[in-house]
């Protein structure tokens, strides 16, 4: 990799260091302002009142279908001015969400495994009074798949490359049934279909696509009143949605890369709802009578070995070994347990975490004996890590990388720090590791939304990607490829999770990443906020939600 | 003073030009692919090639710079993929707000900087002298960002006397409300080097043998000073140019901070995001403010000094 | 001796002219400046006379205090500075006066020119501007337009080209006799009894000097007021001045008309000035006096100069004698005329 620097960066990064330092001066200055706790938000009238929400993207997410600012766009934009074919279980906390009717009131999946029949609701209007029809569900499968369509959209067809790959065909029998196939055996296609998101037709061709986002309709729960690029989007409750109206009257989202801006805006009273807030506020958060939420939800760090060369290839000690030299505990208590050690790439209690491995525990002279195993003295190996600094949903890079330093120092083994920003981890992503751009890198921080949705094991992490490129760090086991394909091509769910628990077994066995820690989903709420489901997902249901006392 | 403005213009094209140059081979050999956030993490190699070819990034790259510099001269600075606006708009709008927080933080810095570096220069060793020097040294030391969140903590989230962040202009109360947080740590910096660099004017001033010439003249101690602050303010008003061309540059922290979304925001989510369009774009902005900032000190200066006046002439 | 016995007899013999009171009295002045390292004394109880219309020249080496007497006459030397003696004006004493009085007489009653024209006035003020505060500084109540036209009378009176034009203009728009002429206008504007200069011609080039010499002698006569001219140009003090003054270490060594002082000196050290200061023409080449002046912080006993005295015998080191070497003319030397001058090397 070459060497960069930017003053900029060098700064942010700075700044946020800094920031939970400043933190405590923050939360003390509250306690000297006094009942920040008490005080409700601005605009909270009308029924249900107004959930204002400090988000940390760097900018409002496009209304667009779909969004962008990844799950955070979709939880906060894309799922409240739209709607799928399915839709998440997000009202309950006691398993992982899974696919529901939503605008399809059902579906079959022919025994061949290919043919999809949805079936679709005939009572759902978008917002702006037009019916929601196959009609809709063909403009839109056009709009991402067929570059000769008049309203084909580039931007949102790249977008959403993922969830429509497997579709081959698409039609509609009739006003309401649309009949979709697949290019090869596939049982997730409802997974694909929760995050297709429909416009209103009418919309779209009215102001084309470069200034849909302006104009954004769909048939949520929420319509879309107010939107300023960069500052703020306004959505207010749908009376007519399909699955009854929303508690809340309004929604405003607000976007706040920085954790510190947050928390004062949570203490001011101007949002109700922050997230991502420093750990190191959260004490003092709930003495002052916040709603602090943890729960185990699909989301982890999980570093990657470069699988392309020495010393990771073809080494399984020496991954066993660093694997075992991971202090998860002492990491998990640097920041303020907001996080906890994983065992697995998908947490305990997941449907596809593998029963009976325990995976790896913090174990120095194993780590040690294993790391002479394969062949390294103490001293004698240097390893170049690249992670991110910034974006959304990596937890806390700085501290834990530090932490990560001493872990494999404590064991002989030199790791050099190769800060990056988010960009460039995803063109590594893209790239793949073994581009000469960056075959220096030799582990590479990942934080995959692990086990949100079983079509997201496919993408980049465990095997070889789309069009049969190789996986981005030369992941290649035989093995975790048929346990993949079978788990895709099994109708029932059961069946499903069986394979998936045996390729997390072998990813365990193998060691192919550092299973290090499951993010548990910090989020603040002012103590007005009733009916928030704190989901096992990156996604909330908001139409549960309520502000005030209803 | 025509013929300046114009012989200044004519002096920024090639400046431009060479800017816009330099920032444009810069983001193209910056590591990280501009099509990175367009596209899914699996996207396939044809999935990322159709992006690339609608940003063009595949072709030759002074084809592509001719290309956007044509398009720049005739006014259509472009459509940012990445942020799916009109670079123009985007810019119209960054710059609206950084406009208006340069213009008060560097009116609020400039005077109290001024106020502080006379009452120091004119007190120089006093108890006032040294207490300003450690308030101006500090100034220099304290990162904006560093005020910008002890001001948030204590002001938006303890007290709640000031929101804490967003530029709304809805009403003007709401608007100088939501200013003075931003403006205090914004303008700290430029506080004071004018403090400073005033107070350094001063000393050196009354220094000047000129100084007795008044005093033998029987002027009053503060009229001699009104000559020696007139005298000192040339390099007051060539500094407070550089602040207020940084200012108008739009500050990443502040801005980030206080959900003020200027240029220094919009610059930064454009180079993290590999956004050529609006970096180049922005540059310009920047670069022609700077211009246009430069040739205003040097009318003012060669207003308040004739020595300069033949210099630039 | 002491000092004040020196004191008592310049007073008795310097003072010619036709009036009554002088113009400017100074008697036992001490200027001292307070530093880290102690009290500095630039000036070591220097008194003198200057009467209407009499010119009195100061020559000596830099850091002989002479600028720092000038400077504690018309009271612009630091505020912390120890000044004791007296200054009459007139017979008012300055240094008893008020502050605010005292700074009203600066510029009025007693006004002066710097040594370089070219830094003297404020270069982001107009000429115009410079001349009519000083006027209305000392004129309450005048007019703009009037001190308007007095500024053009002064700039006509000291013989500046199309007055009107140079109204108008910067100090770095002119040259460096200009620019003396126009700080010599407001060294008049408000018509003081007593005019200071230091080293007025220093700055300027030798033909300009001349002129410069001879408007000095116009104006002076003219405003009829006192000049101390301080100088290290025995040429300028011997064709300006009517009395000179020869300053070493802070103290008057030597005190006479100038014919006397400059062709009879009284005093090794004015001796050796005078060999330094040879002028184009003569066959001899300058000789500088060995050594440099001694620091005021330390000075030796006795005679100040002894140390560097070719002349200089033991008794040199107990503090000197006023010898009148003639009538009106002293020196500080107790090898003055009238005793045998013995040269060192010869002992």
């Amino acid at each position: 990799m070459k060497r960069r620097s930017k003053p900029a960066r060098g700064m942010k990064r700075a700044a946020l260091k800094l920031t939970s330092l400043l933190l405590f001066i923050a939360v003390v200055a509250t306690a000297c302002g006094g009942g920040g706790a008490g005080s409700s938000a601005e605009g909270g009238s009308g029924s249900g009142g107004t959930l204002s929400i400090a988000m940390s993207a760097a900018n409002i997410p496009f209304p667009s279908t779909p969004p962008n600012q990844g799950y955070e766009g979709y939880r906060f934009v894309g799922n409240n001015i739209y709607d799928g074919l399915t839709r998440l279980d997000l009202d309950q906390d006691k398993t992982l969400p899974s696919p529901q009717p939503a605008l399809a009131e059902s579906w079959t999946m022919a025994p061949d495994l290919t043919t999809y029949t949805f079936k679709l609701r005939k009572d759902v209007k978008f917002h702006d009074g037009t019916d929601f029809n196959a009609d809709a569900v063909i403009f839109q499968l056009d709009r991402l798949k067929d570059p000769e369509f008049e309203y084909y959209s580039q931007t949102d067809a790249a977008n959403a490359a993922s969830a429509v790959r497997y579709i081959d065909t698409w039609k509609k029998t009739d006003d309401y049934t649309v009949v979709m196939t697949t290019t090869q055996k596939y049982t997730w296609l409802q997974w694909d279909m929760l995050s297709v998101y429909y416009p209103s037709p009418a919309i779209v061709k009215q102001y084309g696509n470069q200034d849909y986002n302006q104009h954004a309709t769909g048939t949520g729960p929420f319509t879309m009143t107010k939107y300023v690029d960069g500052e703020i989007m306004e959505l207010t409750r749908n009376d007519s949605y399909w699955r009854g109206a929303a508690k809340l009257a309004k929604i405003v989202l607000y976007p706040q890369p920085e954790a510190a801006s947050r928390l004062s805006m949570l203490q001011s009273g101007e949002v109700n709802w922050a997230e991502v807030p420093s750990p190191d506020a959260v004490a003092q958060l709930k003495t002052d009578g916040y709603q602090v939420f943890l729960g185990k939800y699909p989301h982890g760090i999980m570093p990657r070995f470069n699988m392309f060369r020495e010393p990771f290839k073809d080494n399984l000690k020496l991954r066993q070994a660093l694997n075992y030299a991971l202090d998860r505990e002492g990491t998990a208590a640097l920041i303020n347990e907001v996080g906890y050690p994983a065992k697995q790439w998908v947490y305990e209690g997941h449907p596809d975490y593998a029963p009976d491995n325990p995976g790896y525990s913090y174990d120095l002279a194993k780590a040690k004996q294993l790391l002479s195993e394969a062949g390294y003295g103490p001293g004698e190996l240097k390893l170049n890590f690249g992670y991110t600094t910034g974006g959304s949903g990596n937890m806390f890079p700085d501290v834990m990388m530090q932490k990560l330093q001493a872990d494999f120092k404590a064991i002989g083994v030199e790791v050099t720090l190769k800060p990056m920003e988010w960009t460039v981890l995803l063109s590594i992503g893209l790239d793949g590791l073994n581009s000469d751009k960056w075959d220096d890198i030799d582990v590479l921080w990942a934080s995959p939304a692990a086990g949100m949705m079983p079509t997201l094991y496919n993408s980049a992490y465990m095997s070889k990607r789309p069009g049969g490129q190789p996986n981005a760090t030369g992941l290649n086991d035989a093995k975790i490829d048929e346990y993949l394909t079978k788990a895709s091509q099994q109708a029932e769910p059961a069946d499903q999770h069986k394979y998936l628990q045996r390729m997390m077994d072998q990813t365990v066995d193998q060691a192919y990443f550092l299973f290090w820690m499951h993010d548990l989903n910090l989020r603040v709420m002012a103590p007005e906020i009733t009916g928030y489901v704190h989901a096992q997902s990156w996604w909330v249901d908001f139409t549960t939600i309520s502000v005030g006392e209803n | 003073m025509l013929r300046l403005i114009i012989r200044r213009i004519g002096l920024a094209i090639p400046t431009l030009i060479g800017v816009s140059i330099i920032v444009f081979i810069l983001m193209t050999v910056v590591p990280g692919s501009p099509e990175a956030g367009l596209v899914p993490e699996d996207a396939t190699p044809e999935e990322r090639q159709a992006i690339r070819d609608q940003l063009g990034l595949d072709d030759p790259l002074p084809l592509r710079y001719v290309d956007w510099a044509i398009a720049a001269l005739q006014g259509d600075l472009g459509h940012s993929q990445q942020r799916r606006r009109e670079v123009a708009d985007l810019l119209t709008q960054a710059w609206g707000n950084t406009f208006i927080l340069a213009l008060v933080s560097a009116a609020f810095g400039i005077a109290l900087g001024l106020l502080l570096g006379y009452l120091a220069g004119t007190r120089r060793g006093k108890i006032a002298d040294r207490f300003i020097s450690v308030v101006s040294l500090g100034g220099l030391s304290i990162p904006s960002f560093f005020l910008a969140i002890i001001l948030l903590g204590i002001f938006a989230g303890g007290l709640k006397w000031f929101p804490s962040g967003g530029a709304s202009f809805d009403d003007p109360i709401t608007a100088l409300r939501s200013l003075v947080l931003p403006v205090l740590s914004g303008s700290l910096i430029t506080m004071a080097i004018t403090a400073r660099v005033t107070r350094a004017g001063i000393v050196d001033v009354f220094g000047a043998d000129f100084v007795e010439t008044l005093r033998a003249k029987g002027l009053t101690e503060f009229e001699v000073r009104r000559h020696v602050l007139r005298n000192a303010l040339s390099p007051v008003l060539t500094t407070s140019g550089v602040q207020i061309g940084a200012l108008l540059g739009g500050s990443v922290l502040v801005e980030t901070i206080f959900r003020w979304p200027g240029m220094g925001l919009l610059l930064y989510n454009a180079i993290s995001a590999r956004d050529l369009v609006v970096v180049q774009g922005a540059t310009l902005v920047i670069a022609l403010t700077f211009v246009i900032i430069n040739l205003l000190v040097d009318l003012l200066q060669a207003a308040i000094d004739p020595r300069v006046r033949g210099a630039i002439a | 001796m002491t000092m004040t016995a020196a004191a008592t007899q310049t007073t008795e013999r310097a003072t010619p002219g036709q009036h009554q009171v002088p113009a400017l009295k100074v008697s036992d002045l001490i200027t001292e400046f307070r530093t880290r390292g102690g009290g500095v004394r630039a000036v070591d109880g220097v008194s003198f006379t200057v009467a209407p219309g009499q010119i009195l020249s100061v020559i000596g080496e830099s850091g002989s205090g002479k600028s720092a007497m000038l400077r504690s006459i018309i009271g612009i030397n630091p505020p912390t500075t120890l000044i004791e003696g007296k200054i009459e004006l007139r017979g008012r004493d300055l240094l008893a006066m008020p502050a605010r009085e005292r700074r009203r007489a600066r510029g009025r009653d007693v006004s002066m020119v710097f040594q370089d024209p070219l830094t003297a006035l404020d270069p982001v003020y107009t000429v115009e501007k410079q001349l009519t505060e000083t006027i209305s500084k000392h004129h309450e109540g005048i007019s703009r337009a009037d001190a308007r036209t007095r500024a053009l009378d002064l700039l006509e009176l000291v013989q500046i080209p199309s007055p009107a034009a140079r109204l108008k203009a910067y100090p770095s728009e002119l040259s460096g006799g200009m620019r003396q002429r126009v700080v010599i206008a407001m060294a008049i504007a408000g018509r003081p009894q007593v005019i200071l200069a230091d080293e007025p011609t220093t700055a300027l080039d030798v033909t300009v000097q001349a002129r410069m010499i001879r408007l000095f002698r116009q104006i002076q006569q003219e405003v009829d007021a006192g000049l101390v001219v301080v100088t290290h140009d025995l040429g300028v003090a011997a064709e300006l001045a009517d009395d000179v003054a020869v300053m070493y270490a802070g103290r008057f060594v030597e005190y006479g008309s100038a014919a006397q002082v400059l062709t009879r000196p009284g005093h090794p050290y004015t001796e050796g000035l005078i060999e330094a200061n040879v002028r184009a023409g003569q066959h001899r080449r300058p000789r500088a006096i060995p050594g440099a002046p001694p620091s005021l912080k330390r000075l030796p006993p006795g005679c100040a100069f002894a140390p560097r005295c070719s002349y200089s015998v033991p008794g040199c080191w107990s503090p000197p004698p006023v010898v009148d070497v003639e009538h009106n003319h002293w020196s500080l030397c107790l090898l003055a005329p009238g005793e045998t001058r013995v040269n060192r090397e010869e002992m």
